[in-house]
């Protein structure tokens, strides 16, 4: 692989990193760190938490540096660790508090046709009314209150712009499921939200 | 009118979350100019899903950061003195006699450890070897596309090889200086990379650690003499003085062309102004190049072929292709006295 001193691939800062060069895994930590950091705030929605996971992660990346393959982008590897270690702090935190939190969901799952109906219905709230202080608030609680894959999915997917073959490798999952998940994630959220604005409308 | 086929459905969707890529965005986006359901699904997309953007979020907070990697720093280092502690232990434990059941855990600890350190020793040795191998293949294949490169040079110029005018007595060593007064050996080359023949990045040899990858632009590159800087090129080449032109076309012999940086001439000043002087030593006489460790050096002959030479002189003449011949002192305007004393600078 060429190598461009200005701009360093992921796969040469691990090897510098490899080779002895301490800043190089800072490099990596820069890199990556408001992106992982916007996905743990937003798939766990606790503070004290997000802060164990985002190191835990880049230490499992730490820990696994000698198995990483280069040919493979780091970007979707690294947000594995991340969901992973994000869903076992929360299990973690469901068995030891008794906190209700989202779990997986698959029997929920909606059709594409279902999906465009209920993004599309004409009852919507407008959005424009909806803008306030509390709008940011009610959305987060709504991610948070999803099951978790398919607040996962659609996190990866809207928030950070992960095409369908990054996640495909990031969650381990074939493509069509991929995309009937994000297609119910989406669903999901349109529902919740409407449900959300009719009762503050009410 | 015509309905929206499920693909379309599913591309204006993908499109509205913004997971398309170039070619499909701009399909969506021809789809819903053209079609005005398309426009409609969009709009009713977009208005539904635009409220997820409040849900912004801030930046990483410096702290955070800040203590992961210091973690992550901490966790390298308490790794190596975990093996080093084990060690201690272990050269302890053999001088005592192990009696309690800890100093049984402390064996079985201190085995494990040794078995690691054992197979750490064996497999990092391995490891770096496959790496250097590795470097050494690649060093190998990019003098294969500069000798490809300088054949294609060749051709489209009357056989005659890049070389750029230079009076003899002129330093060579000036690699990266721009002025017009500039003689530098590397400016020959240079016209390689500056016409296209070859990517500036073969010219940076793996296995240096000190190279840099010169991002190329030509725009830039046609006011440029010669590699703007050293670290961008990290071979060296045959010096050839002017009036030795016919030998350039002469591809009857088999000459050394280029190889991994010459040793002697790994410190040049860095003022172009100041005078450079070099005095020979028996170390400098053994010292392979830098680029693989001082293992032996890729060398590139005009027949296309590299070699990994262990040794710096050539096989049939003995000729040392770092050093001219009955010279000991350099101020790097020396020139080789004949044809077959290849002399390869920077």
């Amino acid at each position: 692989m060429k190598q461009n001193p200005d701009n360093p691939t992921d796969a040469e800062l691990l090897a510098r990193y490899s080779d002895g060069d301490g800043a190089a895994f800072s490099e990596i930590v820069n890199r990556y760190k408001n992106g992982l950091y916007a996905f743990l705030h937003r798939f766990i929605n606790q503070k004290d938490l997000i802060d164990d996971v985002f190191q835990e992660t880049f230490i499992q990346l730490f820990n696994s540096r000698d198995s990483f393959d280069t040919s493979r982008p780091l970007r979707p590897w690294l947000f594995t660790i991340a969901a992973n270690k994000a869903k076992d702090a929360l299990r973690k935190r469901k068995r030891t508090a008794a906190i209700s939190i989202g779990t997986i969901a698959d029997s929920d799952e909606m059709s594409f046709g279902d999906v465009l109906n209920t993004l599309t219905s004409t009852d919507e709230m407008p959005y424009e009314q909806l803008i306030d202080n509390e709008t940011a608030g009610k959305v987060r609680k709504i991610i948070a209150n999803m099951p978790e894959n398919l607040r996962e999915i659609l996190i990866l997917a809207y928030f950070h712009k992960f095409s369908y073959k990054q996640m495909t490798e990031t969650l381990s999952i074939p493509i069509g499921t991929v995309k009937s998940r994000l297609h119910s994630a989406v669903g999901r959220f349109a529902k919740e939200w409407k449900a959300a604005a009719k009762s503050r409308e009410t | 009118m015509k309905q929206l086929t499920n693909e379309q459905k599913n591309l204006i969707f993908d499109y509205c979350i913004g997971i398309t890529d170039e070619s499909q965005s701009a399909e969506a986006k021809e789809l819903i100019f053209s079609n005005p359901q398309a426009a409609k699904l969009a709009k009713q997309l977009k208005a539904s899903l635009g409220v997820l953007d409040t849900c912004e979020v801030d930046e990483c907070p410096d702290y955070l950061a800040r203590q992961t990697i210091e973690k992550v720093n901490e966790l390298a280092r308490s790794s190596q003195k975990g093996l080093e502690h084990l060690l201690a232990a272990e050269q302890v434990k053999e001088k005592t006699r192990p009696t309690t059941i800890f100093l049984r855990n402390l064996t079985q600890l201190a085995a494990a450890a040794a078995i690691i350190l054992i197979l750490t020793s064996a497999y990092f040795p391995s490891m770096r070897y496959a790496r250097s191998k590795s470097w050494e293949k690649q060093c190998q294949m990019q003098l294969s596309r500069v000798a490809a490169g300088l054949a294609n040079y060749k051709a489209d110029h009357d056989g005659n090889m890049p070389m750029v005018a230079r009076a003899d007595g002129q330093p060579w060593w000036k690699v990266g200086y721009q002025g017009t007064e500039n003689h530098s050996n590397t400016r020959n080359i240079w016209l390689l990379a500056k016409e296209g023949y070859v990517n500036t990045a073969d010219f940076v040899c793996p296995g240096k650690r000190q190279g840099r990858i010169l991002k190329f632009d030509p725009a830039k590159a046609k006011y440029y003499n010669d590699f703007p800087n050293r670290r961008y090129v990290t071979y060296s080449f045959r010096v050839i003085s002017c009036d030795k032109k016919a030998m350039h076309k002469n591809t009857t012999g088999r000459k050394v062309l280029m190889s991994d940086l010459n040793p002697l001439f790994e410190r040049l000043p860095r003022d172009f102004s100041s005078p450079l002087k070099l005095q020979l030593s028996e170390k400098l006489l053994k010292l392979n190049s830098a680029n693989h460790n001082r293992r032996g050096q890729n060398v590139l002959f005009s027949d296309g072929s590299v070699e990994f030479r262990k040794k710096r002189t050539e096989d049939i003449t003995a000729d040392d292709i770092f050093t001219l011949q009955d010279t000991y002192v350099y101020k790097g305007t020396e020139l080789p006295r004949c044809e077959s004393d290849a002399f390869l600078a920077p």
